[in-house]
């Protein structure tokens, strides 16, 4: 503890004009240092740094908050959709309603119409037997 | 704090420490120059006064500006340990210059009447070492300090200024 001292003690200057412009130095740097730092806000030269950290947290930040407002489009998108779709849906029971009465009317005319068919094939089935026959009793009067 | 409130606290402390370093010792000794006891003047050598006076001038002017630069400091930043723990230092060399230019024997002579009567010393050596020991732990104390400041330089800078963007906000 005390073998240091003796040995700093050596190269202490023995002028007295020396301490005192040591004095002066130091007061004036420290006045100097703590103006300009006074450490009640961050130092100037951390900005850059501040800054450059804020950019790459906000990069960060930025895809995900795309994304969310890419989801929010979508979802109102569907929703608009949706909206829309709802009133076909709607008016739907009124095509069925219409196909249903045009049905109802047209059936009767089918019926009519199967009925005309019908008919039809049934006199066609009957002609060829009768023209057969006609074509036989020409052939035996011959 | 601001920048001037810290220059102000700085001052405040360096005038306390130039008046215990360097004007209470040397009006102290230059009291006890040449004292006066019932008629007998008792008298302290010249070079011995000399000595001790440029001594306590010396480190008494490097203290009170370790104290200026150390108490403007903000609290808890590296330049404050720093410079607590070179004062610290240099009260202990200060303490030691007291022992190493004579001031822990001071020895006076009696003078009665143009006659030299003797001799009296004052020993303080065990007050000094007892000073010295103070000193030590209290360098411990400090290099810790420093220590923390610089392993938790982070933490104490966003702490600090965290509670002062609250204080801007409130």
């Amino acid at each position: 503890m005390v073998a240091w001292m003796n040995f700093v003690l050596n190269y202490f200057p023995g002028e007295l004009i020396f301490y005192i412009a040591l004095f002066v130095v130091i007061v004036t740097v420290g006045a100097i240092v703590n103006i300009a730092w006074p450490g009640d806000r961050p130092p100037r030269y951390l900005d850059k740094f501040r800054k450059e950290a804020k950019k790459k947290e906000e990069k960060k930040k930025e895809p995900k908050i795309k994304k969310e407002k890419k989801r929010l489009e979508k979802a109102k998108t569907e929703e608009e959709v949706e909206e829309e779709k709802e009133p076909e849906t709607i008016e739907e029971p009124k095509e069925i309603e219409e196909v249903g009465e045009l049905k109802e009317k047209l059936e009767p005319e089918k019926q009519t119409k199967e009925k005309e068919l019908k008919e039809e094939e049934n006199e066609i089935s009957d002609k060829p037997s009768a023209s057969l026959e006609d074509e036989d009793k020409n052939t035996a009067e011959e | 704090m601001g920048a001037f409130p810290n220059i102000l606290k700085g001052i405040i402390y360096m005038g306390v420490y130039i008046t215990t370093t360097m004007v209470v010792p040397f009006l102290t000794f230059t009291w006890i120059k040449e004292v006066q006891l019932l008629g007998v003047s008792i008298v302290l050598e010249q070079l011995e006064y000399n000595r001790i006076v440029f001594w306590i001038s010396a480190f008494g002017l490097l203290i009170s500006a370790c104290a200026f630069f150390n108490y403007s400091s903000p609290k808890q930043s590296i330049r404050k340990g720093t410079f607590a723990l070179i004062q610290i230092l240099l009260n202990c060399l200060y303490i030691w210059s007291y022992k190493f230019s004579g001031a822990t024997e001071v020895k006076f002579e009696i003078v009665f009447e143009i006659t030299n009567v003797g001799f009296i010393t004052i020993d303080v050596q065990n007050m000094v070492m007892l000073y010295m020991g103070i000193y030590f732990l209290t360098i411990v104390l400090k290099g810790y300090d420093l220590v923390d400041f610089v392993i938790n330089r982070d933490k104490i800078r966003q702490k600090r200024y965290k509670i002062i963007e609250g204080d801007d906000i409130l």
